[in-house]
């Protein structure tokens, strides 16, 4: 089975476990946790023409979706020599049983 | 490391409970303190901590080379002093995984982060080990728990923080004999070389699940005895009161 | 769910019948007097003078956020309608102060810019809370915003209002008036966290129907002097309500509030239950009350208060009150004033949490059953992020 060399100037897509690992790094700074732990990440869609990450927030009218947005923009892009989009989405609609049971417990929610 | 009380005296409302109590606990010994009810063994326990209704008249008390008696009570509960109580308070409005998870962050060292992750996991197991259902994490601390309950929480922050040394202060009273052995199995699970304890009980119950390397035996504010776990089979043969006129006539003598 | 924008929000043209409640109230407005001492309800807090405030009226920055899902079952837009007026005429025999006239005028002069009325239609549920957020944002400047809220027969709705906003020095006068068609179900948080050097004067009334419920959630944490009074009346048969307060009060800040639970038709339940935390020289006054009609028979109705004062020289007066006129009736009130106790704090220290850390762990739990979040219902985050500001000014200590 031959192998191929990827040509200097192509770009390569990140892999989903790249992605996720950028993602954890992006904290929703009014709660200090992580938006992957929180479930405000509804879809990644990756190909060779580009990353999507389709997100949400906690609230409506929570203020810091320009925040979140380029933070998603600048961490994946440490990963992806592809480009990179992020998308604020409001379907469905967000709540608490989405976090994962470690922001839950954080939170003080039951677990 | 070890735990050195030298000469402590302490009073509360003016009346000297503690008359001069020394004792050593070295890390890696369990060690039982029994004495009749009145004797203030659980002052000891509360003077330890700090609790600031007594008022300290003499003596040192060292953790590793530190006077912990200059210490906040926080201060001292940083440096590894674990107290069970024996009458826990209830704290309504604070759920136990909240209060314990943040208990656990102030054990790290500066700068450390907890690994939610793992804190929960090691949490369920040790919830496992001391047979409570998992749903306390979610209740008000100790708010509507039986006895046993409170016992077995005290227990869990212990396992939670793993302390140097843990006081002990009459965590057998009140309890069956189910809930009895699953305290012991608590302080059993921590036994080695970085863990000392003090069992303070009234009754040698407890000490039949829990041995203790070395036995002190507390009256009237002082300890009047120490000596290997024999000395419980004494007690509990002979009671205290032959080491009540003991007392009182080396008393009477100085 | 998109932010309504300003523009796409209804704007509704003057109802008829404004012109002439106009005059009534200027009418009205020649014989009232400022609230003073001589006032029952006004003479346990220094309300300003009306000298001492400023005059320069100014617009708050108003914004709402509705779900997508839910933009069939809302109807939202600045101003007042028919129905939005007849509830702003019914209580204008409660005020009874030059200042609540002058509030109604202004709204009713400029009512595109002070005013909101939000209407949840017929049997429709919302999936999410409407939240209405009025800005205040000019210093020595007063305001006047005022929100109509009318929940048809049989919907669901959780509408919630904030007032915030830093600048020195501002004077805000707000209010509420809100309806419960039959079988209806509202649940409404008012949540003011201004500038500690602010006034706040707030009044509302919500009215209940038939087998309607009300469930009312009052924070109130900034401002130097907030002075409210939120009342709940039962018009029909089987009105539940549910009034749920927190204040706090630190440095010189002074909290009035009077939970009105009005019973003006048989076969009804009320409940209420504020709590206050003061520390510093802060001070607040409860003085909620129960009031029973003469042909309210077979009601249901209790008040709670509970107070937690933090330092010696800080100050929570409870005098809440009955006016029950009709012997049949189940009704009572409790408060009770209580301290950090030493014993919980003792026990959170030898955790290793300090001193000025398990106070404000204390604090938090104390008040969390007022929060309201029954039915799982999680305050809205304005909430924490006031409550933040006071657990900050404690002990001045570390840790």
């Amino acid at each position: 089975m031959g192998k191929s060399q990827p040509s200097p100037n192509r770009k390569k897509a990140p892999t989903e476990s790249q992605i996720l690992n950028a993602l954890l790094t992006v904290i929703d700074p009014e709660i200090g946790i992580n938006i992957v732990d929180l479930g405000l990440v509804y879809a990644v869609e990756v190909s060779e023409e580009g990353v999507d990450v389709d997100f949400t927030l906690t609230y409506p009218g929570c203020p810091l979706g320009d925040v979140i947005q380029s933070d998603i923009i600048r961490a994946v892009s440490e990963v992806s020599s592809v480009p990179v989009g992020a998308r604020l989405v409001w379907n469905p609609p967000w709540h608490e049983g989405r976090m994962s049971e470690e922001a839950r417990f954080s939170l003080g929610y039951p677990i | 490391m070890e735990l050195r009380i030298h000469g402590l005296h302490a009073s509360i409302e003016g009346k000297e409970i503690l008359k001069g109590i020394d004792l050593t606990l070295p890390q890696g010994e369990i060690h039982a303190l029994m004495g009749p009810n009145g004797s203030g063994k659980s002052t000891l326990a509360n003077v330890l901590m700090g609790h600031p209704s007594y008022e300290v008249t003499g003596g040192e008390v060292y953790m590793d080379d530190i006077d912990i008696l200059s210490l906040e009570p926080y201060q001292r509960a940083r440096l590894g002093l674990f107290l069970a109580f024996q009458y826990p308070v209830e704290i309504p409005g604070l759920t136990a995984g909240k209060f314990l998870k943040r208990a656990a962050e102030l054990r790290l060292e500066d700068g450390g982060k907890l690994n939610v992750s793992s804190f929960i996991r090691e949490l369920r197991a040790h919830m496992d080990f001391l047979e409570m259902d998992h749903q306390f994490i979610n209740r008000y601390l100790n708010e509507g728990f039986s006895g046993g309950e409170k016992k077995r929480m005290e227990m869990l922050q212990m396992l939670a923080l793993q302390p140097a040394f843990a006081v002990l202060d009459e965590t057998d009273s009140g309890l069956d004999i189910d809930a009895l052995k699953i305290v012991s199995k608590g302080v059993n699970s921590l036994k080695g070389p970085g863990f000392g304890a003090l069992i303070i009980t009234h009754y040698q119950r407890i000490l039949n699940y829990i041995r203790p390397d070395r036995v002190h035996v507390m009256v009237g504010g002082r300890i009047v005895r120490s000596g290997g776990p024999e000395l419980v089979e004494r007690l509990e043969k002979d009671g205290y009161d032959w080491l009540k006129s003991q007392a009182a006539a080396e008393h009477a003598k100085v | 769910m998109r932010h309504l924008d300003m523009a796409t929000g209804v704007r509704y043209s003057a109802p008829s019948g404004m012109e002439t409640l106009t005059d009534t109230l200027k009418n009205l407005e020649k014989t009232a007097r400022w609230p003073g001492p001589s006032m029952e309800e006004w003479r346990r807090s220094a309300f300003p003078k009306e000298d001492e405030l400023p005059r320069a009226a100014g617009t708050p920055l108003i914004s709402w956020e509705i779900a997508e899902e839910d933009q069939d079952a809302v109807v939202i837009g600045y101003g007042i309608d028919d129905e939005a007026l007849a509830l702003f005429r019914t209580d204008l025999a409660d005020s009874q102060t030059l200042l609540d006239y002058r509030h109604r005028l202004d709204i009713l002069s400029r009512p595109g810019s002070t005013a909101v009325s939000i209407r949840i239609r017929k049997g429709k549920v919302l999936s999410r809370p409407v939240v209405l957020r009025y800005s205040y944002r000019g210093r020595d400047t007063r305001y006047n915003a005022h929100t109509f809220i009318l929940c048809e027969q049989e919907a669901d709705a959780r509408v919630v209002e904030i007032h915030d906003g830093r600048a020195p020095e501002m004077f805000v006068t707000a209010g509420t008036h809100a309806s419960c068609g039959p079988g209806s179900r509202l649940s409404h948080e008012l949540i003011q966290n201004l500038d500690d050097s602010a006034v706040f004067a707030y009044q509302s009334l919500a009215q209940t129907g038939r087998d309607a419920s009300y469930r009312s959630f009052e924070g109130q944490f900034g401002s130097r002097i907030a002075k409210s009074r939120m009342t709940a009346e039962c018009l029909d048969k089987g009105g539940d309500v549910h009034m749920n307060g927190v204040y706090t009060a630190r440095g010189n800040q002074k909290k009035d509030l009077k939970p009105v639970q009005r019973h003006s038709s048989p076969r009804c339940a009320s409940r209420s239950y504020y709590k206050g935390a003061v520390q510093e020289d802060g001070a607040t006054v409860f003085q909620g009350i129960i009031e029973v009609a003469k042909g309210a028979f077979e009601t249901d109705a209790y008040l709670s208060n509970k107070n937690l004062i933090l330092n010696d020289g800080a100050r929570a007066d409870s005098i809440p009150n009955l006016e029950i006129l009709n012997n049949n009736v189940k009704c009572s009130h409790g408060s009770t004033t209580g301290t950090l106790r030493e014993d919980e704090l003792f026990y959170l220290e030898s955790r290793g949490i300090g001193r000025k850390e398990g106070r404000a762990m204390l604090i938090e739990a104390y008040i969390e059953d007022a929060l309201g979040n029954e039915q799982g219902r999680e305050p809205h985050p304005a909430v924490y992020e006031a409550l933040a500001q006071f657990l900050k000014n404690g002990e001045s200590e570390k840790p």
